[in-house]
Order: C-alpha cells, then structure tokens, then sequence
C-alpha cells in the first residue's frame, strides 16, 4: 500500500502520459519498447492494433522514434504532471490572485508585535519598562522586521537607569523582554559628618562592637528608641572636645506585637455547580462580545477569564484572540468554629502580618514566636502576637557642634 | 559465490497464486492478448494463459503480468 502511494507520488512528480498507441504489430511495439529501456505500464491491449499504456513523459520522444519505426501513430489520452497542474493553476487568475492576496494578508498579520512579556524584574514596574521602552523606539503593534534590538537597548540604557541591561527577543509576533535590576550603589557616609549612634527602637543590648566613638552603652543595658549607644564627642587629654563620626555594630533583642479581636465565626464560599459563560473576541485592543448573554443575575460569584490566542506553528500569534469569561454562582455561609481554631487561625494571620513588616529588614532574625489570648465578655477572643527578634538598632544621628559647643 | 540472477541469462518467474507473474530475463513478447501470452526466453518459450490477462509493466528486462492465471508452461 504504502509502495503504491510512493509510486503514484513519484510518477506523478516526473509526470506521465495515458497514451493509445496504434500499431500494426503490438508484440513487436512492446519489444522495442522494452529493448529501448522504456518504462511502460498498465498495458491494456483493446484490440489487435491497439493498446493503451502508461509512459513517462521523458520517455516520449523514444517512442516515437520506436513508432516511426514501425509504422505507428499515438494519442495522449491524459496528462498528469505536477508541473502541468500547477501551469493550469496559474492560468486561474482569480484564484492565483486570490492565493497571493490571503498570503500577503497573513504575512502582514503575523509581522506585527502582539505582545510582550517582561522578565526579571521585582522592583520595577511593567508599566514604566513599557514606557520606557516606547521611548526607545519599541512598542506593542509595530512591525517586527523593523525592530533592531541593539539600538533600542542602547537608547533604552541611556534613558532608563534603574536596570542594568535589557534584551528584546522577537519569538514570532510575540516579544520576550528580559531585564536586570540594577542594584543601588550604598549611601556613601560622609566621614566629615559628626554623629552618636542611637538605638532605632527599644531593646536589650546583646552584643555592642563599637567601630568609632565612644562606648556609652553596655550588654544587658535596656534601651529606648533615641538612646545614645556610641556616642561621637570625646574629651580630649587636653579638656577640649573631639568630635567624630560614631559607628558601630550593636545587637540587641526587639520585640514585635500584633493583635485584635476574632469572633467565633469563619464566613465558607462553596460552588452551587450553576455557572455562566460569556464570550467575546478581541481584535487588536478591542473587545466585543460575540454572542447576546443575558446579565449575570447571582447575588455572589467567582469570575474566571480565559484568553484563546491563535497561533500559527505555536510561535506566531495573530491579533485576534477570544475571551471566555466564566461566572460560578457562589453561597457563603457562616460556620461556628471553636475556641482553639479562633486562637489558631488569629496566631497564623497575626505571625503573616508581622513577618510582612519586617521582611524588608534584612538584619532582622525571629527568635521566638509568643502568643496570648483571652476570651473576652462578649464572647470575642483577643489574641496578641509577640515575636521577639535580634536586630542592628544602632542608627546614625547628626551632632550639631555649636550647640554642643556651648552644652560643654 | 553466488552469481546474482540478473547478471546471468537465467529466467526467474515468481507465480503468486492465480493472480500475477513476475517474469526477470526475457528477450522479447511474441503474442499478447488477454487470454494468452507468450515470451521469447534464452533457449524456450514461456506461455501464460488465463483470461483478462493484463502486462502491468514492463522493463527492458523484467515484466509483471496480471490476471486470471489458468497456466505458465514452457514451449
């Protein structure tokens, strides 16, 4: 089976001739056909001076030498040929016409940025990389085969200095953005600027390692926020006053508190199983609905979007995609939960809170976590959250000479 | 070793069933018509009869003949 179809694609691709070939002596003809190397097939003998065969078309002008030879005469009952076909096609202008038209049509379709994804970024906004970008000569819409890379990261670079590097990679109609924040030089301290350090916040001085200045605090000293820790006037041998940039390392234990009040009940959201679809098709920016649904008539529901792009070879997108919005119908009930699920939940949601103030703080490490509630008249729960924590509290601030001048 | 068929002057004729055979080495086709073939072969004559016989192809040296094959002798 699978031969046959070679063969007929093969034959079909080198092009054949049906032929009716007329001759006196039929035999002789196949002899000489087969003595001169000709391929023929399907021979179908009508009568006793005519035969109809298969032959390739480059094999013709042998047999007609074959059948003058002979005395004999043929008629080209059919032709197959793919070079034939495709000559007929072309003789179709509409349809030609019609071929190139969808062609150009795609090829512009699929020459235009659709979208573009950014990755690498944490800090830094899309928004701003997008405007940025627009500025450099980029942007969702334009033509691909327009866009050089290396110049729009050369201007973008010059424009744009919270990233360090920024490439444009065209995958089909969509663009693949990376970027590389770059990482903010630290402040450098003016040596020249006198300052104490003081205590950030309130704690208990574990550990001090003065730098410069004087120590004033010590291990196990209670301090408040404001407190001087190093302090960066000394006097000198000579009684007369020295002032310094104070610096220095002091560990001490903080203490974080969150707390508030819980009741006894936890709101639960459970499908119905009802749901709704509603379908629209984007083109380019805009979005139309495709068919009439009527308006979402649930009192509660969860919304979920799906986008359908359409693609050409998994890489191409063209700028039309469809939207699926779908709408479940949702109930939500009050359940009564326990006492120790009230303080369990309230711990969990307090600790998450805290651990988000202090994520930032890169100093900061959790010691312990402590928790105490109590059952209030009303019923309520009031539960408080204390994580105690080891930190840097040691903060610079500035000494104004002339009025320490005068102090001393 | 073994000399390959189609370098020698030895006919080989394949026979599947009553549907078809498969000549190598003939010289040339002395009669052809749907009840009776008949092939000039080195030293013999090869006769196919049966009936709605049919040459499906032919080579310079090889042909391939269907049909309702009644007999394959040699003359």
């Amino acid at each position: 089976m699978r031969g046959s179809i070679l063969n007929k694609l093969y034959r079909y691709f080198f092009g054949y001739y049906k032929l009716k070939i007329i001759c006196g002596d039929i035999n002789r003809l196949l002899t000489e056909c087969a003595r001169h190397g000709l391929f023929v097939w399907n021979v179908d003998k009508e009568d006793e001076i005519t035969v109809s065969v298969f032959l390739y078309c480059q094999d013709l002008p042998k047999l007609e030498i074959i059948l003058q030879r002979l005395k004999g005469n043929y008629i080209v009952e059919q032709t197959r040929s793919i070079k034939f076909d495709l000559f007929n096609l072309l003789k179709r202008k509409i349809f030609v016409s019609g071929f190139i038209f969808a062609f150009v049509i795609i090829f512009f379709l699929t020459g235009f940025i659709t979208s573009a994804t950014i990755t690498g970024n944490e800090t830094v906004s899309d928004e701003e990389i997008f405007s940025a970008l627009e500025k450099s000569g980029f942007k969702v819409g334009m033509f691909k085969y327009g866009i050089n890379p290396k110049e729009i990261q050369k201007k973008f670079m010059i424009n744009f200095d919270k990233l360090s590097w920024i490439w444009i990679e065209i995958n089909g109609t969509k663009a693949n953005i990376s970027v590389k924040e770059r990482i903010p030089l630290p402040e450098m301290e003016n040596k020249n600027n006198y300052c104490n350090c003081v205590a950030s916040r309130d704690g208990v001085i574990v550990e001090i390692m003065p730098r410069m200045g004087k120590q004033v605090a010590h291990v196990g000293d209670v301090v408040k926020k404001g407190d001087i820790l190093i302090g960066g006037i000394a006097e000198t041998k000579s009684s007369s006053v020295r002032y310094m940039h104070a610096d220095g390392i002091v560990i001490a234990k903080t203490w974080y508190e969150k707390s508030g009040v819980y009741h006894h009940t936890r709101v639960d959201r459970y499908l119905t199983g009802k749901k709704t679809n509603k379908y629209f098709i984007n083109i380019g920016e805009n979005k139309l609905p495709l068919v009439k649904t009527k308006e979402i008539t649930y009192n509660k529901y969860d919304f979920e979007e799906e986008e359908k792009k359409f693609s050409l070879f998994s890489k191409i997108y063209l700028p039309i995609s469809f939207t699926i919005e779908t709408y479940y119908e949702i109930i939500e009930e009050d359940v009564l939960i326990s006492d120790e699920e009230v303080v369990s939940t309230a711990e969990i949601a307090l600790k998450n809170q805290l651990e988000k103030e202090i994520e930032n703080n890169k100093d900061i490490n959790i010691v312990s976590v402590n928790t105490e509630h109590k059952k209030l008249d009303d019923g309520n729960i009031y539960v408080k959250v204390l994580l105690e924590c080891t930190e840097n509290i040691a903060a610079h601030q500035s000494i104004e000479t002339t009025e320490l001048s005068e102090e001393y | 070793m073994d000399v390959p068929e189609v370098l020698s002057d030895i006919t080989k004729i394949t026979i599947t069933s009553d549907l078809s055979v498969y000549i190598e080495n003939y010289i040339s086709v002395v009669e052809y018509n749907q009840e009776e073939i008949i092939l000039k072969l080195k030293r013999k004559n090869l006769q196919i009869t049966g009936s709605n016989l049919n040459i499906r192809y032919l080579t310079s040296n090889n042909m391939y003949i269907d049909g309702k094959i009644h007999s394959v002798s040699y003359l």
